[in-house]
């Protein structure tokens, strides 16, 4: 089989496949992303709120910002995070570090498919540029995984552990994560 | 004029159906065939051939969709113009063996038209399995010849997305194809 095998059998795609890929143009083109409020401040403020979220978590499990090594070591542990560890804010769109002592990860990422037992994201990580998430619907802890739709634009907050996201290919995620459409 | 109605006037052999044709998609197929050409001159002798043929084509076809079979009548003219282009820039020994290709038998034609067939069939249902979007960026770019900067715009998407779908979904069809021996 040549090159020019593939450019020809291209040319037998299906008529209304063609047609399709024209109205989805229009699609896009008429789709009202974010009524009201433009994603950039729409996604900083989400980010904001899952920042008080995990320390807010932090704080239930005994965690408390400020408070000296010795007393609250054992406490960070059982809540998942490691003593004095700073986790980089990597937000793609500011590369910026959030403010605070205490830093999550977030991402933004946008839904590519939603089985009802599994979402695909397209992550955009910044530095390791776009990668494809498996995240098993069990593992999304903070809202019902049925109302995430092909397209939906969403922060993916890591509870526990951050992917390594150096590796090349799919990612299935095996710990919970906050998202927020 | 409708697309049904054009139709209804090559089914009639009434010339006017050219004309109302090149009216309404003249610019779409001077686009398709620019798009594969780069040549305005090469591109609008494609889109005449394009009417020929599609004169010739109705009846006993009738397209389902108009614009769509106008767009693959234009993309088969473009390709092949774009081969004769290539071969007349070839070295004559490349000709010669363009010339004893003639001496391969018929069936090896048939065998080729075959294996060609199985080939349109295995992308269509592959097109299939794929998201509406990853779908449409794929024949946007593949059938269409569009740049990546020119679906990133007509789709709302950035560029680097646009690059990534296309990489995952060339993988994917390169996957497939290998699993059927093709």
């Amino acid at each position: 089989m040549t090159n020019m095998d593939i450019v020809k059998a291209i040319g037998g795609i299906d008529e209304e496949l063609i047609a399709e890929s024209e109205d989805f143009a229009n699609e896009r083109k008429n789709r009202n992303k974010t009524p009201g409020f433009p994603a950039k401040i729409i996604l900083p403020l989400a980010a904001c709120l899952a920042v008080a979220l995990i320390a807010g978590i932090g704080i239930g499990s005994g965690f408390k910002m400020g408070r000296s090594k010795e007393t609250s070591a054992d406490k960070n542990y059982e809540a998942g995070f490691e003593d004095n560890q700073k986790y980089a804010y990597s937000d793609s769109s500011s590369g910026q570090e959030a403010a605070g002592a205490f830093t999550v990860p977030v991402y933004r990422g946008e839904v590519t498919e939603n089985s009802g037992e599994e979402i695909k994201v397209l992550l955009f990580t910044g530095q390791y540029g776009n990668i494809t998430l498996n995240i098993p619907s069990r593992f999304i802890t903070n809202i019902d995984a049925s109302v995430l739709d092909s397209d939906d634009v969403i922060t993916v907050v890591f509870g526990e552990t951050v992917p390594d996201f150096s590796s090349d290919g799919e990612i299935t995620v095996s710990s919970p994560v906050f998202i927020y459409k | 004029m409708q697309d049904n109605e054009i139709i209804e006037l090559y089914f009639a052999r009434d010339e006017r159906a050219i004309g109302e044709t090149q009216t309404k998609y003249g610019d779409y197929c001077f686009t398709v065939a620019n798009n594969i050409l780069s040549d305005r001159l090469d591109s609008e002798e494609c889109v005449n051939d394009t009417w020929l043929k599609t004169w010739n084509s109705i009846p006993p076809v009738r397209p389902k969709i108009f614009s769509a079979f106008l767009a693959k009548i234009t993309r088969n003219s473009a390709i092949n113009r774009l081969n004769y282009r290539m071969a007349k820039k070839r070295a004559k020994s490349c000709v010669a063996f363009d010339e004893i290709g003639e001496c391969v038998p018929s069936g090896a034609n048939t065998e080729e038209s075959v294996i060609l067939r199985e080939l349109e069939e295995r992308i269509n249902s592959f097109l299939r399995t794929l998201s509406k979007r990853d779908r449409s960026v794929f024949i946007r770019r593949y059938f269409f010849s569009e740049s990546t900067g020119t679906i990133a715009d007509k789709y709302n998407l950035k560029e680097d997305n646009v690059l990534t779908i296309l990489s995952r979904t060339r993988k994917k069809l390169k996957k497939v194809l290998e699993e059927g021996n093709l």
